[in-house]
């Protein structure tokens, strides 16, 4: 590792070179003892200041002097200091959640126009209170449901896995739980997602000017981090829903230096269904996740942090058929000072995500496991240089693990063979530097290049084509043996990074950003929605890497003291060799998938609009994207290019929270787009009977519009209790909460699919049908208690 | 419910982990008649029995009328020793080969339609049938669904006993005959490569999944066909019966395997097969 050397080399040249004296530390709930990622701390005298990274930890450097210095964070009080800084000092600030939401605003409002000012565009930063505030499906809170609200982000539809940014397919997105990826985001199939909110602290979604630390995905970056766990006294939630009950328990282990979080969740729809329906009856359908997380400050420069998270979907239909899928990752961090201005963190990370599927019993039975495993390495540096430059740097190793499938006949009268598709090695490694830079008072800046590089390495076979060009199984002329760690094929180059901010006044700026992102494995899936089963494709012989470039341009303005925040953002994207497949292609337990996949380029362009409204009794937003993606592949659509799956002209969300009193809280929203791109027939023809539609024009039509009205209300009882429950210590405040909930709330049946089908009475009648996941107004109810 | 079980377990499974369940409605659409594409049915067994080729064209997606024919072409089965066989047009649009193809010989089929346009088929070989050892009925663990139009004495199982031979790259296609009618709608093709059961004895077969009452003459046929024919039996299958949810493939274009010789961005839909059959027969209750 000489590139690791090096970095620590300059870490500690860096660590060396003060002629300031810095002011540093982290920034805390008061109640909890967690960190809080991305608090503004502002210092009067320079009109300037820091911002909370990841940890809550910040540094500024100074001249010495005395200074007055605001700290802000939405939903907190506002801390003022006054301090008198002649030589380096740590300065560990708790905040006080705000509740009483109206009175804060005179204080805080002032300092708290980071949208303008930050060099972030494209960025949304959610916190799980204000997740909480939107009206949920049946109840059940949930990341990316919301996250579909936000401008720029969609889904193919209800029920279908993952979320689609900027006009990037669901692969695109780097999903990171405590910095360990995440291949399938959702439970269900979509209905649901993999994040139990109980367990989650806080989450940001980079749509576009994604800084240097983050790679390997061409569209977005979602990085969920969960909580660390009360460091004050011990707490939890429980909570009980139609869809699935939750438990989380929090609470110091040592006070204030060691301190846990365990969190679990389980659905239970297969115990209701059969009541509703007997037929159901000795079906099994569950998910379940556990979340874990333990942190220990060992000393004011060293922290460590363990994360974990376990969950699976598991399903059986009698004898007929059975599925399990889930994610593993662990996390191991590291966090230490190297001195008040040099912040590192070093990562040691594993993740596993799994499925199988098959028949149980019977001659037909058979069993098929598949899993992608990657372990990861990774050092990160923050170097607060000055109040005017924060430069970061670091580097990544991944090691890769691709087992597409091995499927076997599951008994011995069973008829089937044992198929393996061989497994696939990777290594993925990468390092960054950047810089953020105020080059003024109007003007800031920030620069930053990463270089990535992808080997796929050996022990494999590799089939040889003809003319190297993988047409057919047929064009097969020699196989190709690799040994153990031997490269195979390997990719690589620089993903430059770039954003550029420009502050006309305290309300108003223009921001700039540009990155191009290189992604090494794609998932390829042949049907409209994702399934748990589709394969990801690493880099190799036959299949490039993904490139895509981002521009952007955004107008950001904020009104009344900052209590309404509007932004306008265009985006163009270019896209080079996204894989797509054949007509027809069977991409599951083949040992020549590369036979079945084209790459071709994709365009996507569009337009955000956001107002928001952050304070006060009524909150909410209104967003609005016009947008427009496509793709040109040769060998499919004639060769033109034709709007991808998830292309949505007009998507409009409106999302509002009143707050009446200390008891209710109403929620509301809605949203309208235009229907998705649809391939409708030109024709038809009759094949030995059967009437066959004869499909020309990839996603030339598109299904009706969808829109959609939900809305909740939660009634929160405040009770003061000096009862002991179980081996908690007479808790301070009991909280529990009914959340009342409709979705659909006009029942209507938005289609999914449009489908062509002969009449079963008479196949020469040939008839269309819609589709509708949903076709009525769905309730929920959940019951919460905090204590 | 077994059918769509059977269908989309994915899609089933979703909604029954919440207790809920999806809708479907017919709906009016109006679509624009794309171009017009000539199509092409046939196949040509060893069966010693007349072989029919049938031409007919697309038309429009809810026209709800017969397909048009394609009348007056000169149609034409080719040997790879060079014999050509005329096919006599005993139907509008009908064609009729009076015997069956050899096992061993290779086949294509060529048209000349009325207007001039010439079509060929890419040729197929007549491989040495698989036999089918036996067919026997069983009692069914399975009860008769009512909603698939099963009768309540619909109690039986029709089942076969084969031997896959050895060497990948087989593929079949299974039919199966009630009282002498075949059973065609789109869920009932039935196509398998050997990949997954390459050499092995197949036993206890449940070709048909379909329960049979006594007295019903139940007849399977195994055809042993090409690896295109495969393919494009399969894709038929996939637009036909497995349409609608989300875990379905998105509808493409099937190719067939005649081309325009004149206009390559023209050619024909369908298949002109050739497939090396064996068939079985029971009498369901009958010992």
């Amino acid at each position: 590792m000489r590139l690791l050397t090096i970095l620590f080399l300059l870490a500690a040249s860096l660590a060396q070179a003060q002629n300031k004296v810095t002011l540093s530390g982290y920034i805390k709930d008061v109640e909890t003892g967690e960190g809080l990622i991305g608090a503004a701390v502002y210092v009067d005298e320079i009109k300037s200041g820091a911002v909370s990274n990841f940890y809550g930890f910040y540094s500024i450097s100074l001249t010495p002097g005395v200074y007055n210095i605001t700290i802000t964070y939405l939903g907190y009080q506002a801390v003022m200091k006054q301090l008198d800084l002649r030589a380096n000092i740590t300065e560990n600030l708790e905040m006080e959640p705000d509740r009483k939401l109206l009175q804060a605003v005179e204080i805080t409002a002032e300092k708290a126009n980071q949208k303008v000012t930050s060099l972030e565009t494209g960025v949304e930063r959610m916190d799980i209170k204000s997740i909480k505030a939107i009206p949920q499906f049946m109840g059940e809170v949930d990341i990316i449901r919301s996250l579909l609200l936000l401008p720029g982000v969609s889904t193919v539809g209800e029920g279908a896995t993952g979320f689609n940014v900027r006009g990037g397919n669901i692969d695109q997105n780097l999903i990171l739980l405590d910095e360990a990826t995440v291949f399938n985001s959702s439970h269900l199939f979509g209905f649901f997602s993999v994040f139990n909110a109980d367990a989650v602290k806080d989450l940001t979604l980079y749509k576009g000017g994604v800084p240097a630390r983050y790679g390997g995905r061409l569209s977005s970056v979602l990085d969920v981090r969960q909580k660390e766990g009360n460091s004050k006294e011990f707490g939890g939630t429980v909570g009980i829903g139609l869809i699935s009950s939750r438990l989380m328990l929090e609470g110091p282990i040592i006070k204030d230096r060691m301190s846990f979080m365990i969190a679990g969740r389980r659905s239970y729809g297969d115990i209701f269904a059969p009541l509703v329906n007997p037929d159901l009856k000795g079906n099994q359908l569950f998910f379940y996740d556990i979340n874990a997380k333990l942190n220990y400050k060992i000393n004011d420069r060293d922290r460590l942090f363990f994360s974990a998270y376990s969950g699976a979907d598991r399903f059986k239909f009698g004898e007929e058929f059975e599925s399990f899928w889930g994610n593993t990752t662990a996390t191991l961090r590291w966090n230490h000072l190297f001195g008040p201005r040099l912040f590192s963190n070093f990562s040691a990370i594993y993740s596993d995500y799994s499925y199988s599927l098959g028949v149980p019993s019977g001659n037909q039975a058979f069993d098929w496991d598949a899993s992608i495993r990657n372990t990861d390495l990774k050092a990160n540096f923050s170097y607060f240089l000055d109040p005017k430059n924060t430069i970061e740097y670091g580097a990544q190793g991944t090691f890769y693990r691709f087992a597409p499938g091995v499927a076997e006949g599951g008994s011995d009268d069973s008829f089937f063979n044992k198929i393996e598709i061989e497994k696939e090695r990777a290594v993925e490694l990468s390092a960054y530097i950047s810089n953020e830079q105020k080059v003024s008072d109007q003007f800031s800046i920030m620069y930053g290049i990463r270089y990535s590089h992808f080997l796929n390495v050996g022990p494999r076979n590799v089939f040889i084509y003809e003319n190297g060009i993988p047409t057919s199984d047929l064009a097969i002329i020699d196989t190709v043996s690799y040994s153990n760690g031997e490269v195979i094929a390997d990719f690589g180059g620089f993903e430059p990074r770039l954003a550029l901010n420009y502050t006309f006044s305290e309300r108003t700026s223009m921001k700039l950003s540009y990155n191009r992102m290189r992604q090494y494995l794609q998932l390829v899936s042949n049907t409209t929605a994702a399934t748990p089963i589709d394969v990801w494709v690493p880099a190799g012989k036959y299949v490039n890497p993904a490139i895509a470039d981002q521009i952007s341009v955004g107008y950001f303005r904020n009104f009344k003291e900052n209590v309404y925040q509007a932004s306008v953002e265009v985006y163009y994207k270019n896209y080079q060799d996204l894989l797509d497949y054949k007509n027809n292609a069977e991409l599951l337990l083949n040992d020549n998938i590369e036979t079945e996949l084209l790459q071709g380029k994709g365009r996507a362009y569009g337009l955000e609009l956001k107002i928001e409204k952050v304070k006060g009794q009524f909150t909410g937003w209104i967003s609005y994207t016009l947008a427009r993606t496509e793709i040109q592949v040769d060998g499919i659509n004639l060769d033109e290019y034709y709007p991808s799956n998830y292309d949505k002209t007009h998507d409009m969300s409106v999302v509002g929270q009143y707050t009446l009193n200390d008891k209710w809280q109403f929620g509301g929203s809605f949203a309208y787009m235009t229907g998705r791109p649809i391939t409708y027939p030109d024709s038809r023809y009759v094949y030995e009977g059967i009437t066959v539609p004869n499909y020309v024009n990839r996603n030339g039509g598109r299904t009706p519009d969808y829109h959609r009205l939900d809305l909740s209300a939660t009634l929160t009882s405040q009770k003061k209790s000096e009862k002991v429950f179980f081996f908690f210590k007479r808790p301070e405040m009991w909280e529990n909460s009914w959340t009342f909930s409709l979705y659909n709330v006009y029942a209507r049946r938005n289609p999914y699919s449009i489908y062509f089908q002969q009449s079963e009475d008479n196949p020469q009648i040939t008839e269309a049908y819609r589709l509708s996941i949903f076709g009525s107004i769905i309730p929920g109810i959940t019951w919460n208690l905090n204590f | 419910m077994k059918t769509y079980l059977k269908l989309n377990p994915f899609l089933f499974a979703a909604l029954f982990g919440m207790g809920l369940s999806s809708c479907t409605d017919k709906i009016e659409l109006d679509l624009p008649e794309g171009e017009r594409y000539l199509v092409v049915e046939g196949w040509i067994t060893n069966q010693d029995r007349p072989h029919q080729v049938k031409l007919t064209y697309t038309s429009a997606y809810f026209s709800d009328a017969p397909a048009p024919v394609a009348s007056g072409a000169e149609v034409i089965i080719a040997d790879d020793l060079g014999n050509e066989n005329l096919l006599e047009e005993t139907q509008p649009g009908i064609y009729t080969l009076p015997v069956g193809g050899e096992i061993g010989r290779t086949y294509n089929l060529r048209i000349a339609l009325a207007d001039g346009t010439l079509y060929e088929s890419t040729p197929e070989k007549l491989l040495q049938p698989v036999p089918i050892d036996t067919a026997y009925w069983a009692l069914s663990d399975d009860e008769p669904n009512e909603e698939d139009g099963e009768e309540p004495d619909d109690i039986y199982e029709v089942l076969i006993d084969t031997n896959e031979p050895p060497g990948l790259g087989d593929y079949y296609q299974w039919r199966t005959f009630l009282n002498g009618v075949e059973f065609r709608e789109p869920f009932d093709i039935f196509t398998i490569s050997d990949e997954f059961v390459d050499g092995n004895p197949i036993l206890g077969f449940n070709i048909a999944s379909k329960l049979f009452s006594a007295n019903d003459t139940v007849t399977i046929v195994q055809e042993r066909i090409s690896r295109p024919a495969y393919e494009f039996l399969a894709a038929v299958q996939t637009l036909t019966a497995f349409v609608g949810s989300p875990f379905d493939s998105p509808p493409a274009p099937i190719d067939g395997n005649v081309r325009n010789l004149s206009n390559p961005k023209r050619n024909a839909l369908g298949f002109f097969g050739v497939s090396a059959t064996d068939e079985a027969t029971t009498i369901v209750g009958v010992e």
